[in-house]
């Protein structure tokens, strides 16, 4: 094959994966490794730049976040997020001030605790801010929704947070914020 | 004696990452060396369930080895983040900074939903045999309400959020057990505070915490346990 027709097989290839990251089949989005295998081949991975090329065009950008601590590549969830934080309030999602307001309390809090805090103590924060009841209402929601995992009383950052939150630009904006 | 003490360590060792894992506690906390040279002690002894022990525990302790690389190189990357000024920023800042900071800082995942033409063929099979095509259900005539009929709602912020939470947790616990219907549920109530209890049902399916689902088994609807995505449009039906 010659290196035009390659680099032409090669850019289809790379199309027909970003269509595939867009399609939603399942109620998570994005796909796992192991089906990016399937559709564009074992070497799916070096097909992974020419991708991110193509959504870049898009203003997206791809994410792959590890299955729980895995290295295995092929378990992994791959998914397009908007390259820009979408600050429009009728586009940004389903959380209410108060959820937004919760989760970023209990991301840096879980962060600066080395990965997991206990439910208690983060409820122990947030009702200084918030009445009880809404407090464990909120910290439900967001463990149902998959912003967090609980394990055994303890809480840890869930896979949704891990895909949507970028912890960098949570902690400077935290760190630097002031009213305007 | 000897030989159940060792078994008991391996047994420890074993669930060892799992601990720390839950607890977040500092893996460097385990003195991974002196557990490897306590397991050597009696390896060549070891026969059966006995091997299959110690290689559990030992592979219990390479992912403590493996735990440990990543905390250095979280610990490494947050070195530039002074944890107390987050503690006191966290307290300072108030409900909506967050919420901004937060939204700042969300990147939402782009995803197109379509519906298979095989759904769409059952979609079309399930309608069809409900009327047969070019018959359409007629809603029949709105029905007069006499002025006298008509009242105002009074709904004040601070009552609807605690019927809100009063309503939620009903429902939560009810449906947590088994399906509802949404006749039967709206049925407890008279008048105004029918509506009343529709138009609260409606701001929880506006929620995501409870969504309504046609059965067309029965021709009646159920209020079931929301997925935690809003409805994309809700109805009040009395």
């Amino acid at each position: 094959m010659s290196e035009d027709a390659e680099s032409e097989e090669l850019k289809e290839k790379a199309k027909k994966g970003l269509v595939y990251l867009l399609m939603q089949r399942h109620s998570q989005p994005g796909c796992k490794g192991w089906e990016l295998k399937r559709i564009l081949g074992r070497n799916y991975q070096k097909l992974i730049p020419l991708i991110e090329a193509k959504a870049d065009e898009l203003g997206l950008m791809l994410r792959v976040v590890p299955d729980e601590d895995e290295e295995d590549v092929d378990r992994a969830r791959f998914v397009l997020v908007s390259k820009y934080p979408v600050l429009d309030k009728d586009v940004g999602g389903w959380l209410r001030m108060e959820e937004a307001a919760s989760l970023a309390i209990a991301l840096s809090t879980i962060y600066t605790k080395g990965g997991s805090e206990s439910k208690e103590a983060l409820l122990d924060i947030l009702k200084e801010k918030l009445p009880a009841w809404r407090s464990e209402q909120i910290i439900s929601k967001l463990i149902r929704l998959g912003y967090i995992e609980e394990d055994s009383g303890y809480l840890k950052v869930g896979w949704r947070s891990k895909i949507e939150i970028d912890l960098n630009e949570l902690l400077t904006s935290i760190l630097t914020k002031s009213r305007e | 004696m000897q030989r159940s003490k060792k078994d008991e360590l391996r047994e420890r060792v074993e669930v060892l990452p799992d601990e720390v894992k839950k607890t977040g506690a500092d893996p460097f906390a385990i003195d991974v060396v002196s557990i490897l040279s306590e397991l050597r002690e009696d390896y060549d002894k070891l026969e059966g369930e006995e091997l299959v022990k110690d290689a559990r525990a030992i592979n219990s302790v390479s992912k403590i080895v493996h735990m440990q690389d990543r905390w250095l190189s979280d610990r490494l990357k947050s070195l530039g983040v002074s944890q107390e000024r987050l503690k006191e920023r966290l307290y300072r800042l108030d409900l909506q900074l967050l919420a901004s900071c937060l939204y700042s800082s969300q990147h939402l995942p782009a995803a197109i939903r379509h519906i298979s033409t095989s759904r769409l063929k059952i979609a079309a099979d399930y309608w069809i045999s409900l009327t047969g095509w070019g018959k359409s259900r007629k809603l029949g005539a709105i029905p007069d309400i006499a002025d006298e009929k008509l009242e105002e709602l009074n709904l004040q912020p601070d009552n609807i959020e605690r019927e809100l939470n009063e309503v939620r947790l009903d429902l939560l616990s009810k449906l947590s057990k088994s399906g509802i219907t949404y006749e039967d549920y709206l049925s407890k109530k008279e008048g105004k505070e029918r509506v009343r209890l529709a138009y609260i049902i409606s701001l929880l399916c506006a929620s995501g915490e409870i969504t309504v689902r046609f059965d067309p088994s029965v021709s009646k609807y159920l209020l079931v346990l929301g997925d935690g995505n809003p409805d994309s449009s809700v109805a009040i039906a009395i």
